[in-house]
Formats: C-alpha cells, sequence, structure tokens
C-alpha cells in the first residue's frame, strides 16, 4: 500500500525510507489540489514536464526552477501547503537577506520537532556540556539560529544567554563602505557583561565577533576556564585562525557549523572528521546535497570544487532546487545515503552580480 | 600553522616565505604561489589571518619602544646586516635575483635601488628629523630645560604600512616611522614581498625585538583590518586605494603621481630631450615620480618625435639583455596594459608604433616600453595616463593655458626661467612638488615626497617646567 508522506515523515526510521518512495510520496503532496501549497500547484501548471510523472530521482529534481523570488514575494498564505492548514500556523524564519530581498521559509512545528530531537543529540555527540550555560551570539528576530538554539537549549537543560546580531545592518554599512568598528564594540560589551558573570560552558557566534573577544586578555582568560564548547557559525572560519583559536583553548572541542535558511537546517558535522576537514552531510531523505560546476550545473568529481545545491523535502516545504552562494569540495555521502557531502565550503566570490559580503555573521 | 626553523625552507623548490609576527615565524596554511615575470613559480608566501593581525598589532601597541638612541644604532647596523649577512637564507646577491625575477627591474636598477633601501635604512632616523619643526624639541627634557618648548610627540604607537611593488624604495616611508618609534605592521606588496622582508630580517638580526617591525603579507581583505588595527597608517596603490582611504584621517595615501614636465620656449634643446628621457625611463618607468605626460611651448610634434628617437636609441639593443631599459612584466600583463593603452589613447599619434613597444625577453616575459604618443589638446584625459613602463604623452602647451593642464601631478619639473609660473605651480593644491629644471625623477632621500612623512606621524606638544 502507498503510504503518504506526513505517515513517512514521522517514523523513527524516516532515514531508512527508500528515498524514491519518499520522493514520489513528497511529489504527490506538494502537487495535489488538496494538500499542495497555492504557490506550487500555480507553478506546476508552467513547467514544461509533469512532476509526478517525469521526477524519477533526487537529480530530476534540478530541472524545476528557482523559487527564490516567490519566497521573497509571495504571501505566506501562498506558501502553506493546504494539507496543512488545520495544524498551527508555521514559524516563519527569513533568510539573512544579502543577495537582495530576504527569503521566506515555513517552520512547521512537525519539521521544528524533528530537527530538535537530531541536533540535540549531535550535539551531546560531539560533547556539548548538556546543562552548563551556553552562550549565543547569534542573529534572532526573523533569522532561524537564535530560536533554534533556544529550543535546543531547553532539551539539553542548559541556560541560554544570548547577544543579538543584526547582519543586515552591518552588511549594509559594509558595503556603503562604513567601519563595522561601533558595532563590534557594541557587540563585545554585551558579550563581555555576560562572560564576566557567568560561567560559560558553550559559545556559539562568528568567528570576527570571537576573534574581538579574543583581543580581550580579561574574557579570554575567563573563558579559558569555562570553555569546553566552541562552535562558529555564519561565516567562513579559516584553518590558521582556527589553530590560533584551538592554541588558545586547548581541549575545548571546536565545531564549524554550516548550513542554509533555505534548507531549514545546519547540515550534520560528520563525527569523526578532523575540524580543518569537517564533512558535512545532508539529512536525506529530508535535505539532500548535490555538488556542481557553476556553469554546467553538472555534478563536478568527488574531491572538485563546485557550487551547492541544495534540496528540501518535506510536508510544510517543497525546495527541490536550490543554488547556495558557497564554493564546496564535493565528498562521497555516507554509505548508503543519497546526495552529495562536502568540504571546506567558503563563499563564492560573487553570486548573481552582487559581491557577496561577510560581516561580522 | 607550523614554526619554520628556516625561512629559505623549500617547498617545491619554491622559496618559502613564513610569517614574521610579533612572536617569531609562522607559516600558514593559507599560502599563494608568487610567480616571476617569467610566470614560472618563485615563491611560497605565507598569508597572515585576520586575527593574527590583530593580534600582532596588538602586541606591538602594548611592547615599549627602543630607546631613540639605540634605534638609531640598530638601524645602521641593520642596514650592514641587510647588505651583508645571509637573512632568511639568501645572500643579497641571491635575494637581488628573486627581486629581479619579481618585479622585473632590470639587474643593474633592481642592485642600485636595493642599495638605495639599505641607505634608507641606516639615514632615516636623520632624513625623518628635517620634518621637525623648528619650534620643537627632540626630548621634554630639552625642552624643559629653558623656558618651555613644543616637543615632537608621536601621534601614535602602531603603523601599518600597506605597500606597494614598484620599488624596493618604498620602505623608506614607514622605516623613518620606526626610527620615531613607532611600531611597524608591514603588509607588503604580494608581487615582490622579497624587500620588506629581508629589511625587517636585518632589523630583527641587528636586535630590534620581533614586536618592533612585523611582516604580514594578507589577502586584498586582510587590508582594512591591518589599516583598522593600527593607530596610522600608510597605504600606497593607485587610484582606488585613493578613494578610499582618501578621507580617512589616520591613513596617509601615496597615490598615483602623474608627474609632468613642462618645456618653455627656449628650451627645447638635446640637453632637455635628454632630462626628458630620463624622467620617463629611469625606475623602468614605473615610479610615481615618472614624468607621463610633456607639456611643451612651441613645436610639440617634433619634440615627440625627437624624445621618441632619444628613447629609441636608449632602448636599442639593450631590450633582449638583462639591462632591458622598461620593465620586464608577464606576458598577460603586457597584452593587458598594451590592450588599455590602445582602446584609451585610439585618438593620439604613436610615435613609436605599439607593435614596437613589447619586446619578447629571452629569459622570460616581456619588455615594456618605450612608447611616446602626441595628443593635440593640451587638456587631453590622456595626460592623466600613469601606465607602469616608459610611456609618456606630449601635448602642445601656451603660456595662456596656464597652470591648469600641470594640476593633479605628484611632480612637476618645469624648465622655466618664468618665476610667476614656478610661483603659480607652488600655490597649486594639487602639485605636490616643484622642480625647475630637475628631472622629475630626481630624489635624493631628503626631499618631502607626498610631504615630510614626519608631519603625518608626529605632532608638537608644548612642555613647560619652570
Amino acid at each position: 500500500m502507498t503510504r503518504s508522506l506526513l505517515e513517512l515523515e514521522e517514523l523513527d526510521d524516516a532515514a531508512t525510507v527508500d528515498p524514491e518512495e519518499y520522493l514520489r510520496a513528497a511529489l504527490r503532496w506538494h502537487f495535489s489540489e488538496d494538500t499542495g501549497s497555492r504557490l506550487w500547484l500555480e507553478l506546476a501548471g508552467k513547467l514544461d514536464f509533469d512532476p509526478l510523472a517525469d521526477i524519477r530521482s533526487y537529480d530530476d529534481l534540478a530541472r524545476f526552477p528557482d523559487i527564490a523570488e516567490h519566497l521573497r514575494d509571495r504571501p505566506v498564505e501562498d506558501l502553506v501547503p493546504r494539507g496543512l492548514a488545520h495544524e498551527p500556523p508555521p514559524s516563519v524564519f527569513e533568510t539573512g537577506g544579502t543577495t537582495g530581498a530576504p527569503k521566506r521559509l515555513l517552520y512547521t512545528d512537525r519539521w521544528i520537532k524533528r530537527a530538535l530531537r537530531w541536533k540535540t543529540a549531535e550535539l551531546r555527540a560531539a560533547g556539548f556540556p548538556a546543562g552548563q550555560p551556553w552562550l549565543v551570539a547569534m542573529p534572532s528576530g526573523p533569522h532561524a539560529f537564535g530560536h533554534t538554539t533556544r529550543l535546543q537549549a531547553n532539551a539539553l537543560g542548559s541556560v541560554l544567554h544570548t547577544v543579538d546580531l543584526d547582519p543586515r545592518w552591518v552588511k549594509k554599512l559594509i558595503l556603503s563602505g562604513g567601519s563595522p568598528d561601533a558595532y563590534l564594540t557594541h557587540l563585545t560589551d554585551q558579550l563581555g557583561h555576560i562572560i564576566r558573570t557567568q560561567n560559560i560552558a558553550a559559545i556559539t557566534i562568528t568567528p570576527p565577533i570571537f576573534a574581538e573577544l579574543l583581543l580581550n586578555d580579561e574574557l579570554t582568560e575567563r573563558l579559558r576556564r569555562s570553555l569546553t564548547y566552541l562552535a562558529f557559525a555564519g561565516a567562513h572560519l579559516d584553518d590558521d585562525t582556527r589553530d590560533i583559536i584551538a592554541e588558545t583553548f586547548p581541549g575545548t572541542v571546536i565545531q564549524n557549523i554550516y548550513g542554509s535558511t533555505m534548507v531549514l537546517t545546519t547540515a550534520r558535522v560528520r563525527p569523526g572528521t578532523d575540524p580543518s576537514a569537517t564533512v558535512y552531510d545532508g539529512y536525506p531523505p529530508f535535505v539532500v546535497f548535490a555538488v556542481v560546476d557553476p556553469e554546467t550545473r553538472r555534478p563536478v568529481a568527488y574531491g572538485e570544487r563546485g557550487q551547492v545545491r541544495m534540496t528540501h523535502l518535506s510536508s510544510g516545504v517543497f525546495i527541490p532546487n536550490n543554488v547556495e552562494r558557497d564554493s564546496v569540495i564535493r565528498v562521497p555521502a555516507p554509505q548508503g545515503a543519497i546526495g552529495d557531502s562536502l568540504g571546506s565550503p567558503r563563499p563564492l566570490a560573487a553570486f548573481d552580480g552582487e559581491p557577496v559580503i561577510e560581516g561580522v555573521y | 600553522m607550523t614554526p619554520t626553523a628556516s625561512g629559505a625552507a623549500e617547498e617545491d623548490d619554491r622559496l618559502a616565505l613564513p610569517l614574521l609576527t610579533h612572536r617569531g615565524e609562522l607559516t600558514t596554511r593559507a599560502r599563494e604561489v608568487l610567480y616571476g615575470v617569467d610566470g614560472r613559480p618563485l615563491a611560497s608566501l605565507s598569508l597572515a589571518p585576520d586575527l593574527l593581525v590583530s593580534q600582532s598589532v596588538q602586541a606591538q601597541g602594548r611592547a615599549e619602544p627602543l630607546p631613540a638612541e639605540e634605534r638609531a644604532e640598530r638601524l645602521a647596523q641593520a642596514s650592514r646586516r641587510f647588505l651583508d649577512d645571509v637573512l632568511g637564507g639568501l645572500s643579497f646577491d641571491e635575494h637581488l635575483a628573486y627581486v629581479n625575477r619579481a618585479s622585473g627591474h632590470n639587474a643593474r636598477l633592481t642592485e642600485e635601488l636595493s642599495r638605495a633601501v639599505a641607505v634608507a635604512i641606516a639615514e632615516a632616523p636623520a632624513r625623518v628629523d628635517r620634518a621637525r619643526p623648528n619650534g620643537s624639541a627632540r626630548s621634554w627634557r630639552e625642552a624643559a630645560d629653558g623656558a618651555g618648548s613644543g616637543v615632537w610627540t608621536r601621534r601614535g604607537e602602531t603603523l601599518a604600512a600597506v605597500l606597494s611593488g614598484n620599488a624596493p624604495t618604498i620602505q623608506n616611508g614607514w622605516l623613518q616611522a620606526l626610527a620615531l618609534g613607532y611600531r611597524v605592521a608591514v603588509r607588503p606588496s604580494r608581487r615582490e614581498p622579497f624587500t620588506a622582508r629581508r629589511v625587517i630580517l636585518a632589523l630583527r638580526a641587528a636586535g630590534f625585538p620581533d614586536t618592533s617591525a612585523v611582516y604580514l603579507p594578507t589577502t586584498h581583505a586582510g587590508v582594512p583590518t591591518l589599516l583598522r588595527r593600527a593607530d596610522l597608517g600608510f597605504a600606497y596603490g593607485g587610484a582606488d586605494v585613493a578613494a578610499r582611504y582618501g578621507s580617512t584621517a589616520t591613513v596617509k595615501v601615496g597615490g598615483p603621481g602623474r608627474s609632468k614636465t613642462l618645456v618653455t620656449r627656449g628650451h627645447l634643446t638635446p640637453a632637455t630631450l635628454d632630462a626628458v628621457a630620463n624622467s620617463v625611463a629611469a625606475l623602468s618607468g614605473a615610479a610615481c615620480v615618472n614624468t607621463t605626460a610633456v607639456l611643451v611651448e612651441g613645436d610639440h610634434r617634433r619634440f615627440a618625435r625627437d624624445l621618441a628617437d632619444v628613447l629609441r636609441g636608449r632602448a636599442g639593443e639593450r631590450q633582449t639583455t638583462r639591462q632591458h631599459l622598461g620593465p620586464r612584466v608577464t606576458r598577460e600583463s603586457a597584452d593587458e596594459l598594451l590592450g588599455h593603452l590602445e582602446r584609451s589613447a585610439s585618438h593620439a599619434i604613436a610615435e613609436i608604433p605599439l607593435k614596437e613597444v613589447a619586446t619578447a625577453h629571452p629569459d622570460g616575459g616581456v619588455v615594456l616600453g618605450p612608447a611616446v604618443f602626441t595628443v593635440e589638446d593640451p587638456r587631453d584625459r590622456l595626460l592623466g595616463t600613469e601606465l607602469p613602463f616608459p610611456c609618456v604623452f606630449v601635448a602642445p602647451w601656451t603660456a595662456a593655458d596656464g597652470v591648469g593642464p600641470l594640476h593633479d601631478s605628484l611632480v612637476v619639473n618645469a624648465i622655466t626661467e618664468d618665476a610667476d609660473l614656478v610661483g603659480a605651480l607652488l600655490r597649486a593644491p594639487s602639485v605636490g612638488n616643484v622642480h625647475v629644471n630637475v628631472e622629475t625623477v630626481h630624489s635624493d632621500g631628503n626631499l618631502p615626497h607626498e610631504d615630510y612623512i614626519g608631519d603625518f606621524l608626529m605632532r608638537n606638544k608644548a612642555v613647560v617646567s619652570l
């Protein structure tokens, strides 16, 4: 008998479901009049192929158009799958907003719960000091990161301390030729207050802001006594900087987080990989990566650099073909998993003609 | 990152150039292969991450400078070591070979300019002191002894030097800052990072602490961090650098030169042709003091033709030897520069056909220049063209044109007896230096270049003790 998408994604072992069965269920869900979103039902009519008949594999998803413009401009009502109309309203989070207006993504309760289960398990396995104070200096507001970390802290039994970042403001500042100095000082002032008064055991932060903290001897000394887990996200961390940090905090677990709001999660940091060669895995069948040539959009060879294409399939969201602004090395996926894994992500020099600004975020 | 024992550790036959940080040498994982003008790999340059740049400058800010007298002594010693010691695994001659392959200056000029750097190291204290006002003493004790005085005081403690690679002597500015007690973070040119490195190795060998001068090559993206962390900065480059940092009060910009020579009536002589040819072709024609435009009162076309003949004669058979006249550049750079010239100068008359402007060199690369063009309007925008090889534009000029066509010049050589004209040039805000019948390329290290550097680095504080 045919299982529905809702059934499949709620399975405890959803990751072991046959990806093609999952894909077919997802296509049925998003392209059926009674369950699909207004956006996708409308776009379906304009495709030069039949999603249900012609899309046979995850690779075929590349035939779909990039829907970024719709995620920017459409009212959220058009994005909600009809099949979920009677469920609690989804949380709306936005992408960074670096490459034009931000895109809106719907985080359903179903998705949030599922992702929370994975992430907390992964954090524990990586050596996160569950139960001890955690400082997160990442964007909240329209951005998902600040919200998901709050849920994770709660599930891990850690008190959460936060400093808010406004990456859009910083990028505007830098783009207009201004200096981020005053904003950085504003952030380090707030961070300093927390670090001086709390026994921070875990930090999640961007590399440039952490670098500012390291220039403060008092705060560095204080952290050397209490910090056991350090995660970087939001901006590229080069190997040499990581070496300096690892030297300063011997014994501290250092992780580079890599993800995209466009697929509603950060990638899975493959356990046991050397921090300088972290491998990032997807969450098939929900989130699948491919590494492609920026020009031809064909897969590059393993070990070669290409642009990362991301796919998210769940009952709340259908993102079949999202090309990220990042250059990555193509790495084989874990045994039996579909798609690619990623190595050494870094920003592409320019994307869609707009310079990519990496500020403090 | 791994500390390295020797700067000359080889990596695929390439010279390794580790960083010289505030706490010793460091080879980073981020490295860039440096290619010679012959297109062959020359060295592997470590690149400093922002965090290390910040930490180095911070450590420099916390360090005490050596006392002034000791600085002068150690500079004199460093000058000798620059010439005599094996530094980073290289003797002076071996060093010259690297500079030669990276910079494209001919062998003799490479040595001349490198020896000038040694002189600049030793003379830095004396040269910088020329900027000290009459009313300012060197130390507060001196001021306090009398009825009080201004005391020449540093405006900051750390200086970032963002260098360009046209000539080894680009070091001269930051060396004066070092002589004043500044701790200097040098971001060398990625085209020619050898000279800055050898200077800093010589300083360290002469007993300057590692915090006195650090060597931190970075990518382009590292420049804003460096300039932000240091109290003051020098930034050398083209119009882009001037546009970005020109209005930053803590950054002194070494911008484009666009130096010009004015030849007035009665001076259309062989001696003038000779002087102008020197001004165009000295220093490989790549320096900001090279004449790039000549304004001629009289038969400018004939002057241009004669100048072309003189320059051609000088290039003669040299272009395929080690003593080539213009710079040796990579084939790609040559194509790019000549392509630019061909497009932008299409309305000018080429006194030397463009195909003669590039000569393939037997050791690889292409020797550029000389190029001479004639334009018919003293306000032609081509007169502001500055290309890194002997290339000059000749235009007519009459007294009625005044000094307008000479604006926006680092140096103007006015070959004239007209005192009013000289006065007008002195008053023109966008004219940097005025030479009266002296080649634009003339310098003895004591003259201000873009003002005295000491004016930017120092201020005067009153000290009174009754």
